[in-house]
């Protein structure tokens, strides 16, 4: 399947080899759940060897959800398809630290027990370690 | 001077070094007897969620030598939280009826989210497993006192590095002020990565690793012991390291002739109670540190202190 047939939607791009599922177990939360899409497994690749991809007809990917994405596939690529043309392509920058989005893996994390929002300073970027500003647990976003 | 003590790394060395020189003249102060009245009119509040005897009497005991009254709650029964507050209300209701406050939680990161929504200073008292600056502190302040510096002196700290949370503030402080260190506890309790990794990329420390105090003890100027944290431990797991390591008479034997011995007490059986008669013990002499280096940070946060 190539680009040009998705004539409205969001191509990801540069998944590493498995992580298409674990993404789009993240966009569950995006999409309204009438998208038409597809995940490629093991797509020939010659930065990564194999890659995954995912496609998403009708469905426009944000800013904030494709940096999320970034944490766990920094090396990710997003095209926005408009009229079969590419109207806007995505390399999300990792930033140095991030709001939100990922909860804390620290179990006893004040965050995760009374719910107050979650903030990281970004200790790595590859591999992508976050360290939690409130209990300074360092963790990779799986 | 910093709003809040939330993390040791909050003060620079210089803060700390002038925090201690205050805490001098509050020592100077209990010893002569001379009452003080730098936080008279002044409210702390002490809000311990976990139980605690040292630190908050501590405060407590801190905050009335400087004049000031103290309120708060030990328990959290008849209180709102037990009614399901948030801390964070809980925090805006009483940063009204004080001036700072000290605050002990379970959970990490408590004390950060305390200073957040607090409208005066705030201390944290303990956080879970995370920090315990004021405890740092007073560790801090006793080995300056006692060895005169900590640049050029090898510090052992032993026990339960995993959940010791005055462990973890106070090797980054060691680190910080160039101190050498050995770690030693039983497999499993280690030193968390994210700690060894502070200490490593911030700092360029290379602390010696084992599981046995008895492979570093002969070397060391202070010997750091802590105890098992149970509170944060199954049944299980505390059954298999409560009698893990305990620094005996016997093994004292082994130590230089003008080591020190610490422990952030409470002592469970990590130290035998033969070793209290051993006059490089020096925990109580700790423990007792913590007031004049609490009356200092009180009165210096407050911006009375002279």
């Amino acid at each position: 399947m190539k680009t040009q047939m998705l004539i409205n939607g969001t191509v990801i791009d540069h998944l590493p080899e498995g992580m298409g599922f674990r993404c789009l177990d993240i966009l569950k939360r995006k999409l309204h759940g009438n998208e038409t899409l597809i995940v490629f497994m093991n797509v020939p690749s010659n930065q990564l060897k194999k890659k995954d991809m995912i496609k998403i007809q009708d469905y426009y990917l944000d800013d904030a959800t494709a940096t999320y994405l970034s944490l766990l596939a920094p090396h990710i690529t997003i095209n926005i398809i408009k009229d079969s043309q590419v109207v806007k392509k995505i390399n999300p920058e990792i930033p140095m630290e991030i709001k939100g989005t990922v909860a804390c893996v620290n179990s006893r994390c004040i965050t995760n027990t009374e719910g107050y929002c979650p903030e990281y300073d970004i200790y790595s970027k590859e591999p992508v370690i976050l360290k939690c500003k409130y209990c300074e647990f360092e963790f990779s976003p799986k | 001077m910093i709003k809040d003590l939330v993390n040791i790394k909050d003060l620079s060395n210089d803060e700390i070094m002038k925090l201690f020189v205050i805490a001098d003249e509050m020592n100077s102060a209990i010893e002569n007897k001379k009452a003080l009245d730098l936080c008279k009119g002044k409210v702390l509040a002490t809000l311990f969620y976990e139980a605690s005897t040292r630190t908050r009497l501590s405060f407590e005991s801190a905050m009335f030598r400087l004049g000031g009254s103290v309120l708060g709650f030990s328990s959290l029964e008849g209180t709102s939280v037990s009614k399901g507050e948030s801390l964070a209300d809980t925090i805006r209701t009483v940063a009204n009826y004080s001036d700072i406050i000290a605050i002990r939680h379970p959970n990490e990161g408590s004390a950060r989210v305390a200073s957040q929504f607090s409208s005066v200073p705030v201390i944290n008292g303990g956080d879970g497993g995370h920090q315990h600056p004021t405890q740092t502190l007073l560790d801090l302040y006793t080995i300056i006192k006692e060895k005169g510096n900590l640049s050029s002196l090898n510090i052992l700290i032993s026990g339960d590095l995993k959940f010791g949370r005055t462990t973890h503030s106070l090797a980054i402080s060691l680190a910080r002020f160039g101190a050498k260190m050995c770690f030693a506890s039983p497999p499993g309790l280690e030193m968390p990565d994210y700690i060894l990794r502070t200490l490593s990329d911030e700092f360029g420390a290379q602390p010696k690793i084992g599981n046995n105090l008895r492979d570093f003890i002969h070397d060391v100027d202070v010997i750091y012991v802590t105890r098992v944290q149970r509170e944060r431990l199954g049944e299980m797991e505390y059954l298999k390291y409560r009698d893990a390591y305990v620094l005996s008479e016997d093994i004292m034997k082994q130590a230089k002739k003008d080591a020190i011995v610490l422990h952030p007490l409470p002592r469970v059986n990590e130290i035998s109670r033969e070793v209290d008669q051993d006059p490089r013990a020096l925990y109580f002499k700790q423990a007792y540190n913590g007031v004049p280096v609490r009356m200092a940070l009180i009165a210096s946060l407050l911006g009375v202190a002279k």
